[in-house]
Protein backbone atom coordinates (compact mmCIF):
# COMPACT_ATOMS: atom_id res chain seq x y z
CA UNK A 1 0.00 0.00 0.00
CA UNK A 2 1.27 3.04 -1.37
CA UNK A 3 -0.11 6.03 1.21
CA UNK A 4 1.06 9.07 -0.60
CA UNK A 5 -0.70 8.06 -3.82
CA UNK A 6 -4.13 7.08 -1.49
CA UNK A 7 -3.46 10.42 0.39
CA UNK A 8 -3.03 12.41 -3.04
CA UNK A 9 -6.13 10.54 -4.96
CA UNK A 10 -8.40 11.65 -1.46
CA UNK A 11 -7.37 15.30 -2.28
CA UNK A 12 -8.33 15.19 -5.79
CA UNK A 13 -11.35 13.31 -4.86
CA UNK A 14 -12.51 15.63 -2.68
CA UNK A 15 -11.51 18.81 -4.77
CA UNK A 16 -13.94 16.76 -7.70
CA UNK A 17 -17.10 15.87 -6.02
CA UNK A 18 -17.40 19.50 -4.40
CA UNK A 19 -17.02 21.06 -7.74
CA UNK A 20 -19.09 18.12 -9.35
CA UNK A 21 -22.33 18.93 -6.62
CA UNK A 22 -21.34 22.87 -7.42
CA UNK A 23 -21.35 22.05 -11.36
CA UNK A 24 -24.43 20.25 -10.89
CA UNK A 25 -26.47 22.42 -8.54
CA UNK A 26 -25.29 25.45 -10.90
CA UNK A 27 -25.92 23.64 -14.13
CA UNK A 28 -22.42 24.48 -15.32
CA UNK A 29 -21.69 21.12 -17.85
CA UNK A 30 -17.38 22.62 -17.59
CA UNK A 31 -17.30 22.30 -14.40
CA UNK A 32 -18.95 19.13 -14.08
CA UNK A 33 -16.91 17.37 -17.18
CA UNK A 34 -13.94 18.92 -15.22
CA UNK A 35 -15.35 17.51 -12.07
CA UNK A 36 -15.50 14.05 -13.67
CA UNK A 37 -12.29 13.82 -15.00
CA UNK A 38 -10.89 15.07 -11.93
CA UNK A 39 -12.66 11.75 -10.21
CA UNK A 40 -10.80 9.69 -12.73
CA UNK A 41 -7.70 10.65 -11.65
CA UNK A 42 -8.63 10.55 -7.89
CA UNK A 43 -9.60 6.75 -8.86
CA UNK A 44 -6.91 5.83 -10.81
CA UNK A 45 -4.45 7.48 -7.99
CA UNK A 46 -6.43 5.68 -5.25
CA UNK A 47 -6.26 2.35 -7.17
CA UNK A 48 -2.83 2.35 -7.71
CA UNK A 49 -2.21 3.26 -4.23
CA UNK A 50 -4.13 0.51 -2.41
CA UNK A 51 -2.35 -1.95 -4.87
CA UNK A 52 1.17 -0.88 -3.54
CA UNK A 53 4.73 -0.65 -3.90
CA UNK A 54 6.79 -2.20 -7.47
CA UNK A 55 6.60 -5.61 -7.40
CA UNK A 56 9.95 -5.33 -7.34
CA UNK A 57 10.30 -3.99 -3.97
CA UNK A 58 7.65 -6.85 -2.63
CA UNK A 59 10.13 -9.65 -3.75
CA UNK A 60 13.35 -8.28 -2.32
CA UNK A 61 11.17 -7.45 0.96
CA UNK A 62 10.62 -11.10 1.26
CA UNK A 63 13.78 -12.32 0.40
CA UNK A 64 15.93 -9.58 2.69
CA UNK A 65 13.29 -11.19 5.28
CA UNK A 66 14.18 -14.70 4.72
CA UNK A 67 18.11 -14.14 4.38
CA UNK A 68 18.34 -12.20 7.78
CA UNK A 69 16.38 -15.38 9.47
CA UNK A 70 18.62 -17.59 8.05
CA UNK A 71 21.81 -15.75 9.37
CA UNK A 72 19.84 -15.07 12.52
CA UNK A 73 19.76 -18.46 13.01
CA UNK A 74 23.49 -19.54 11.77
CA UNK A 75 24.55 -17.32 14.53
CA UNK A 76 22.19 -19.19 17.20
CA UNK A 77 23.19 -22.58 15.92
CA UNK A 78 27.29 -21.37 15.88
CA UNK A 79 26.47 -20.01 19.30
CA UNK A 80 27.70 -16.61 17.91
CA UNK A 81 24.44 -14.98 19.24
CA UNK A 82 25.87 -13.15 21.99
CA UNK A 83 28.79 -11.48 20.12
CA UNK A 84 28.57 -7.98 18.74
CA UNK A 85 29.16 -7.45 14.38
CA UNK A 86 32.09 -5.69 12.93
CA UNK A 87 32.54 -4.26 9.77
CA UNK A 88 36.08 -5.42 8.89
CA UNK A 89 37.35 -5.17 4.84
CA UNK A 90 39.09 -8.11 3.40
CA UNK A 91 41.05 -7.93 0.08
CA UNK A 92 38.82 -4.60 -0.46
CA UNK A 93 35.42 -6.40 0.39
CA UNK A 94 33.66 -4.95 3.69
CA UNK A 95 32.31 -7.59 5.62
CA UNK A 96 30.20 -7.31 8.25
CA UNK A 97 31.73 -10.38 10.89
CA UNK A 98 30.46 -11.96 13.86
CA UNK A 99 33.11 -13.76 15.90
CA UNK A 100 37.02 -14.01 15.73
CA UNK A 101 38.52 -11.80 12.83
CA UNK A 102 37.31 -13.44 9.37
CA UNK A 103 39.68 -15.09 7.05
CA UNK A 104 37.61 -15.49 4.50
CA UNK A 105 33.73 -14.28 3.40
CA UNK A 106 30.87 -17.31 4.64
CA UNK A 107 30.86 -19.35 7.73
CA UNK A 108 34.44 -20.63 9.22
CA UNK A 109 36.95 -21.35 11.99
CA UNK A 110 39.70 -19.25 13.23
CA UNK A 111 41.54 -21.63 16.21
CA UNK A 112 38.43 -23.50 16.74
CA UNK A 113 36.10 -21.01 17.13
CA UNK A 114 33.43 -19.79 14.86
CA UNK A 115 32.77 -16.77 13.02
CA UNK A 116 30.22 -15.35 10.23
CA UNK A 117 31.38 -13.01 7.94
CA UNK A 118 28.99 -11.37 5.14
CA UNK A 119 30.19 -9.77 2.75
CA UNK A 120 28.18 -6.86 1.76
CA UNK A 121 30.40 -5.08 -1.40
CA UNK A 122 26.96 -5.09 -3.85
CA UNK A 123 25.72 -2.92 -0.85
CA UNK A 124 28.75 -0.68 0.03
CA UNK A 125 28.86 0.44 -3.66
CA UNK A 126 25.25 0.46 -3.89
CA UNK A 127 25.05 3.16 -1.19
CA UNK A 128 28.42 4.82 -1.94
CA UNK A 129 27.08 5.69 -5.15
CA UNK A 130 24.14 7.76 -4.14
CA UNK A 131 25.06 9.00 -0.97
CA UNK A 132 26.88 11.29 1.17
CA UNK A 133 26.73 9.56 5.52
CA UNK A 134 24.56 8.03 7.01
CA UNK A 135 21.83 10.50 7.23
CA UNK A 136 21.19 9.71 3.91
CA UNK A 137 21.26 6.07 4.00
CA UNK A 138 18.63 6.05 6.53
CA UNK A 139 16.37 8.65 4.96
CA UNK A 140 17.01 6.60 1.57
CA UNK A 141 15.60 3.98 3.89
CA UNK A 142 12.67 6.03 4.98
CA UNK A 143 13.15 6.33 8.25
CA UNK A 144 11.43 9.22 10.18
CA UNK A 145 13.25 10.71 12.52
CA UNK A 146 17.58 10.77 12.47
CA UNK A 147 19.97 11.65 15.22
CA UNK A 148 24.36 11.00 14.31
CA UNK A 149 26.67 12.14 16.95
CA UNK A 150 29.67 11.78 15.91
CA UNK A 151 32.57 11.65 18.29
CA UNK A 152 36.20 10.41 18.36
CA UNK A 153 36.02 7.35 16.84
CA UNK A 154 32.56 6.65 18.40
CA UNK A 155 29.06 6.88 16.87
CA UNK A 156 25.82 7.17 18.28
CA UNK A 157 22.88 6.84 16.30
CA UNK A 158 19.19 7.29 17.01
CA UNK A 159 16.20 6.73 14.52
CA UNK A 160 12.74 6.94 14.94
CA UNK A 161 9.70 6.18 12.94
CA UNK A 162 10.77 2.78 11.08
CA UNK A 163 9.03 2.12 8.38
CA UNK A 164 6.60 -0.75 8.86
CA UNK A 165 8.89 -3.37 6.40
CA UNK A 166 11.83 -2.56 8.62
CA UNK A 167 10.69 -1.96 11.56
CA UNK A 168 9.10 -5.88 11.33
CA UNK A 169 12.82 -7.32 11.56
CA UNK A 170 14.44 -5.23 14.15
CA UNK A 171 13.97 -8.17 16.50
CA UNK A 172 16.25 -10.10 14.41
CA UNK A 173 20.10 -10.46 15.28
CA UNK A 174 21.03 -9.83 11.25
CA UNK A 175 18.53 -7.46 9.53
CA UNK A 176 18.33 -4.74 6.96
CA UNK A 177 18.53 -2.01 9.11
CA UNK A 178 21.77 -2.94 11.49
CA UNK A 179 23.36 -4.30 8.11
CA UNK A 180 22.58 -1.00 6.44
CA UNK A 181 23.72 1.16 9.34
CA UNK A 182 26.83 -0.33 9.98
CA UNK A 183 27.73 -0.07 6.24
CA UNK A 184 26.93 2.98 6.06
CA UNK A 185 29.41 3.85 9.36
CA UNK A 186 31.93 1.78 8.02
CA UNK A 187 31.79 3.60 4.54
CA UNK A 188 31.67 6.83 6.17
CA UNK A 189 34.80 6.50 8.19
CA UNK A 190 36.62 4.07 6.30
CA UNK A 191 37.28 2.27 9.50
CA UNK A 192 36.85 -1.26 11.47
CA UNK A 193 33.69 -0.51 13.31
CA UNK A 194 32.30 -2.65 16.05
CA UNK A 195 28.75 -2.15 17.26
CA UNK A 196 28.96 -1.78 20.88
CA UNK A 197 25.35 -1.25 21.74
CA UNK A 198 21.92 -2.07 20.10
CA UNK A 199 18.76 -1.55 21.51
CA UNK A 200 14.96 -1.57 19.92
CA UNK A 201 11.50 -0.54 21.09
CA UNK A 202 8.85 -0.45 18.64
CA UNK A 203 9.64 1.13 15.67
CA UNK A 204 12.64 3.54 17.00
CA UNK A 205 15.99 2.50 17.24
CA UNK A 206 19.55 3.47 19.09
CA UNK A 207 23.26 2.00 18.41
CA UNK A 208 26.62 3.10 19.24
CA UNK A 209 29.62 2.08 16.77
CA UNK A 210 32.97 2.66 17.75
CA UNK A 211 36.27 2.27 16.17
CA UNK A 212 37.42 -1.93 16.48
CA UNK A 213 40.77 -2.96 18.04
CA UNK A 214 43.07 -3.80 15.19
CA UNK A 215 44.57 -7.18 15.87
CA UNK B 1 11.69 8.57 -9.01
CA UNK B 2 10.07 5.28 -9.44
CA UNK B 3 8.54 3.59 -12.60
CA UNK B 4 4.98 4.17 -11.03
CA UNK B 5 5.53 7.86 -9.58
CA UNK B 6 6.93 9.17 -13.42
CA UNK B 7 3.97 7.62 -14.78
CA UNK B 8 0.94 9.23 -12.59
CA UNK B 9 3.10 11.85 -12.83
CA UNK B 10 2.06 11.65 -16.55
CA UNK B 11 -0.65 10.86 -16.42
CA UNK B 12 -2.07 13.77 -14.36
CA UNK B 13 0.00 16.22 -16.55
CA UNK B 14 -1.65 14.91 -19.77
CA UNK B 15 -5.21 14.72 -17.58
CA UNK B 16 -4.75 18.40 -16.32
CA UNK B 17 -3.82 19.56 -19.69
CA UNK B 18 -7.26 18.32 -21.19
CA UNK B 19 -9.15 19.40 -18.66
CA UNK B 20 -7.84 22.63 -18.93
CA UNK B 21 -7.77 23.02 -23.21
CA UNK B 22 -12.09 21.61 -22.59
CA UNK B 23 -12.59 24.36 -20.20
CA UNK B 24 -10.62 27.14 -22.12
CA UNK B 25 -12.54 26.10 -25.40
CA UNK B 26 -15.85 26.08 -23.40
CA UNK B 27 -16.74 22.48 -24.01
CA UNK B 28 -20.14 21.48 -22.21
CA UNK B 29 -19.77 17.51 -23.06
CA UNK B 30 -19.05 15.41 -19.95
CA UNK B 31 -18.04 12.75 -21.60
CA UNK B 32 -15.74 14.55 -23.74
CA UNK B 33 -13.49 15.29 -20.50
CA UNK B 34 -14.06 11.59 -19.52
CA UNK B 35 -12.65 10.34 -23.12
CA UNK B 36 -9.89 12.56 -23.20
CA UNK B 37 -8.32 11.38 -19.50
CA UNK B 38 -9.06 8.40 -20.24
CA UNK B 39 -6.86 8.49 -23.47
CA UNK B 40 -4.01 10.52 -21.01
CA UNK B 41 -4.39 7.17 -18.64
CA UNK B 42 -3.30 4.88 -21.55
CA UNK B 43 -1.12 7.38 -23.15
CA UNK B 44 0.60 7.50 -19.89
CA UNK B 45 0.33 3.62 -19.46
CA UNK B 46 1.94 3.42 -23.49
CA UNK B 47 4.94 5.63 -22.17
CA UNK B 48 5.84 4.19 -19.04
CA UNK B 49 5.71 0.66 -18.83
CA UNK B 50 4.76 -1.33 -15.79
CA UNK B 51 5.34 -4.49 -14.30
CA UNK B 52 1.81 -5.93 -13.87
CA UNK B 53 0.24 -3.90 -10.52
CA UNK B 54 -2.67 -6.57 -9.00
CA UNK B 55 -6.46 -7.49 -10.03
CA UNK B 56 -7.60 -3.89 -8.31
CA UNK B 57 -6.11 -2.05 -11.11
CA UNK B 58 -7.08 -4.32 -13.57
CA UNK B 59 -10.72 -3.94 -12.37
CA UNK B 60 -10.64 -0.31 -12.49
CA UNK B 61 -9.40 0.04 -16.46
CA UNK B 62 -11.74 -2.82 -17.19
CA UNK B 63 -14.46 -0.20 -15.30
CA UNK B 64 -13.33 2.40 -17.12
CA UNK B 65 -12.98 0.91 -20.53
CA UNK B 66 -16.82 -0.42 -19.85
CA UNK B 67 -17.84 3.38 -18.95
CA UNK B 68 -16.17 4.46 -22.21
CA UNK B 69 -18.06 1.92 -24.07
CA UNK B 70 -21.56 3.18 -22.96
CA UNK B 71 -20.27 6.57 -23.99
CA UNK B 72 -19.42 5.58 -27.21
CA UNK B 73 -22.35 3.49 -28.06
CA UNK B 74 -24.72 6.38 -26.61
CA UNK B 75 -22.82 8.38 -29.00
CA UNK B 76 -23.29 6.38 -31.99
CA UNK B 77 -26.99 5.44 -30.97
CA UNK B 78 -27.28 9.76 -31.05
CA UNK B 79 -26.10 9.91 -34.62
CA UNK B 80 -28.03 7.19 -35.98
CA UNK B 81 -31.50 7.63 -34.33
CA UNK B 82 -31.08 10.52 -31.84
CA UNK B 83 -32.76 13.79 -32.68
CA UNK B 84 -35.42 12.55 -34.89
Amino acid sequence: MELRYIAAGANAAAIAVTALVYGLLGGLETVVGAAVAGLTVAAVLIAYGVAGGEPIEILLAGYSKSLSEFASRLLEDTNLLDTKPRIEWWMGVPMIVWGRRAHAPGLGLVDGSPYLAIPVKGLTDALGEETTGIEDVLKNLGVGRINVIREQGRYDIEVEGLPKIIAETTGLPVNPLLVAIMVAVGLESRREMKLSSYECRGNSCRFRLEEAETR
Amino acid sequence: MKPADTMLLVFTVLACLAMASLSLLGEERVDVYYSLTLLAYFVSRTLVPLPHRGRLVDVLEILLLMVFGVVVGYRVYEVLWGEG
